[in-house]
């Protein structure tokens, strides 16, 4: 299937002969004399429900109101189920898990650095208020709203306790693929997190195999390690993650003081738990030396992200499609003549296709006319000396400027991605400080950072039991 | 005794209250820093849109195939449309006839489209009216590049909008060799070949 529309441009290109013009009035339109026939309309079917995207904000906003509602009052793991089950029906297999707010990132970031794209409404909701709710009541999104959190959430049969050895510096990969993808966002490279998506194929009931081989391991391992993708990959829930640290209310296990039980911590898949830690004693010397190291790692964190960024840059800036594109079309330029007729890429074919090469003629033409120069400096030169050289060699012209535009864009992503991974050195750098800083506190709780807000641990309290008790005999 | 309780007391309450302090400005830092990238990427930009969506630049594209075979969805959400004006109704169609003899078993040996999409009714003299069936359409363009190469080009390839998911990172436009995929604001679409759409 894939070779065919191949083959079939070469036979019919190879059969007539082609013209560069494009809409030619070869034959005239007839006009109907004999009888009258009206031209029909042409098609251009449009949506069929033009308001999805007002019903998906108030849907989003109640959603998060009453996981808000469920989290913090009513405290019970059904409820929480129910909402999340019905969240995947509404946002995974109805709405087809599109739009979401691990997606919106980049959209919003670039539109912050791109002037031809304004953020739509919808998507601004998206990335804004699941925020807005972990400000001030934890990460509800994640427990009950996120479809993508949903599937694995249901998955999640035979939780095992990952080490700390290795979940710590996994904690990392959501900061990197942030950093990553903000900068493909920004440079134009494309926005990884939706092409990798790996649920996106199951909510569509269908996709390129590719999306639903990497959906279906994702989900396998999801049995064994609860939520894969939302603890050691999700962007969007290191942001999350972030402002839930600090948020106003958020969910606690025991509805009282807690008696230490540790029941909570083998209700919980994620083993987000955190142990009582006491007031200890420590020696200042001890605490000088850990001190000065970690100060000397900062340079260190960042001079690794420096070099990690370098070679990652000149990996990443070749999937620009511009870049990817030009790449292309110069290999084959290195073919001989005969070569390029059978073995030459669908971007030669389409860069010698007549009708292209007739628009840049136009554009051309009009810019000789009446030139506007534009504000790259090395494209500017090279229009110069075309035009110094008395309009010769236009296909010349044509690959450099090209080459100029791949050049440019490779530059600019290599350079996006070096800022992003320099980023992701200082973040790991953050992270080793806030490993080694011992913050004392009583009781066992969810981490404010990690806690999705999915309410088991709520069941396996036995003060929150016995509260409940209480309540219903006082009933 | 009493008073070195309270005092104590007061000390908490101070220590809380400075705690909370440092809590809410860090949360109103943070409500500042989200309000302002939202609305910064709100206000970028000469046109307001409410959605976007992609569309093919007809004069763009080449045919080379991919938005058959490239699209999320199978059929693909590309369609082949028809521009009835630039249409010169020809009896001998190039995006009607194959030129060279089609593949066994896919539409008939000697029609360009291989799901037999295209229609034609005869109108009058030697006029044929040429019409696609978007539910059998595959969006290859063999008919398109048929009609370009030798015809009024009046066919064309354009995302149906009923149709695409609007992926945010779309299929074809990232595999598209001539660069013909765009997004553009939903209110600008359709992108119709020609003047008169």
């Amino acid at each position: 299937m894939k070779y065919l529309p191949v083959k079939s441009v070469a036979a019919v290109s190879g059969f007539f002969v082609c013209s560069a013009a494009s809409g030619a009035d070869r034959f005239p339109p007839p006009e109907f004399r004999e009888t009258g026939h009206k031209l029909p309309q042409t098609v251009g079917p449009l949506r069929q429900f033009p308001f999805m995207d007002t019903v998906d904000i108030i849907v989003l906003t109640a959603a998060l109101a009453v996981a808000a509602y469920l989290v913090l009052k009513v405290r019970r793991r059904k409820w929480i189920f129910l909402l999340m089950v019905l969240c995947l029906g509404y946002f995974g297999f109805f709405r087809q898990g599109c739009i979401c707010p691990i997606g919106a990132i980049q959209n919003t970031v670039f539109a912050v650095f791109n002037g031809g794209y304004t953020l739509p409404a919808v998507v601004a909701a998206f990335f804004a208020l699941p925020l807005l709710a972990a400000l001030f009541f934890g990460r509800v999104f994640c427990g009950s709203v996120c479809p993508l959190g949903a599937i694995q959430d249901i998955f999640a049969l035979k939780p095992v306790k990952v080490p700390v050895w290795i979940a710590a510096p996994l904690g990392l990969v959501p900061w990197a693929v942030l950093a990553l993808a903000v900068a493909m966002a920004v440079s134009g490279a494309g926005f990884p997190v939706c092409r990798w998506d790996p649920f996106v194929g199951f909510f569509r009931l269908g996709g390129p195999w590719r999306m639903l081989v990497i959906g279906g391991l994702v989900l396998a391992l999801g049995v064994v390690v609860a939520r894969p993708y939302c603890r050691y990959l999700c962007p969007y829930g290191a942001l999350l993650g972030l402002a839930s640290r600090i948020s106003y209310r958020r969910l606690r296990t025991s509805p009282d003081e807690c008696i230490n039980c540790r029941l909570c911590e083998n209700s919980c898949p994620f083993g987000c738990i955190r142990e009582p830690l006491r007031r200890g004693i420590y020696h200042r010397r001890e605490g000088l030396v850990k001190l000065a190291i970690i100060t000397a790692a900062l340079p260190l964190a960042a001079g690794a992200g420096l070099v990690s960024g370098t070679l990652l840059g000149n990996v990443i800036k070749k999937t620009h499609p511009t870049v990817a594109r030009y790449e292309k079309i110069r290999r084959d330029q290195q073919l001989t003549s005969e070569h390029r007729e059978f073995t030459a890429s669908l971007e030669t074919k389409a860069w010698q296709d007549p009708g292209a090469i007739a628009m840049f003629n136009d554009r051309l033409d009009s810019f000789i006319r009446n030139p506007s120069w534009p504000e790259d400096g090395a494209t500017k030169e090279l229009l110069k000396t075309f035009l110094e050289s008395g309009d010769r060699n236009r296909d010349e012209l044509r690959m450099k400027l090209l080459a100029r535009k791949a050049e440019l864009a490779g530059e600019r992503t290599a350079t996006a991605v070096i800022i992003a991974m320099v980023f992701v050195g200082i973040a790991g750098w953050i992270k080793l400080v806030s490993v080694n800083l011992r913050r004392h506190h009583t009781g066992h709780s969810p981490d404010p950072a990690l806690c999705f807000s999915c309410g088991r641990c709520i069941e396996s309290c036995p003060v929150e039991n016995a509260k409940r008790r209480e309540d219903r005999e006082s009933c | 005794m009493t008073e070195k309780n309270n005092t104590e007391k007061r000390s908490n309450q101070d220590s809380i209250s400075r705690r909370d302090l440092l809590k809410w400005s860090t949360r109103g830092l943070g409500l500042i820093g989200l309000g302002t990238i939202t609305s910064l990427a709100m206000r970028q930009g000469e046109v307001k849109a409410e959605e976007y969506v992609w569309q093919i630049d007809p004069d763009k594209c080449v045919q080379c195939g991919r938005c058959a075979t490239e699209c999320v969805r199978t059929p693909s959400a590309v369609k082949c449309t028809h521009n009835f004006k630039m249409c010169g109704y020809c009896d001998l169609c190039f995006a009607w006839f194959s030129p060279v003899e089609g593949e066994p078993g896919t539409g008939a040996e000697d029609r360009m489209c291989p799901v037999d999409a295209l229609k034609r009714e005869h109108v009058e003299d030697v006029y044929y009216e040429y019409k696609v069936d978007r539910d059998l359409c595959l969006g290859c363009g063999k008919c398109v590049m048929g009609c370009r190469t030798s015809g009024n080009g009046s066919l064309y390839l354009q995302i149906d909008r009923n149709l695409c998911m609007d992926c945010n990172d779309c299929a074809i436009g990232r595999s598209c060799p001539a660069d013909a995929v765009v997004r553009i604001p939903a209110g600008q679409a359709y992108i119709h070949k020609g003047k008169s759409g």
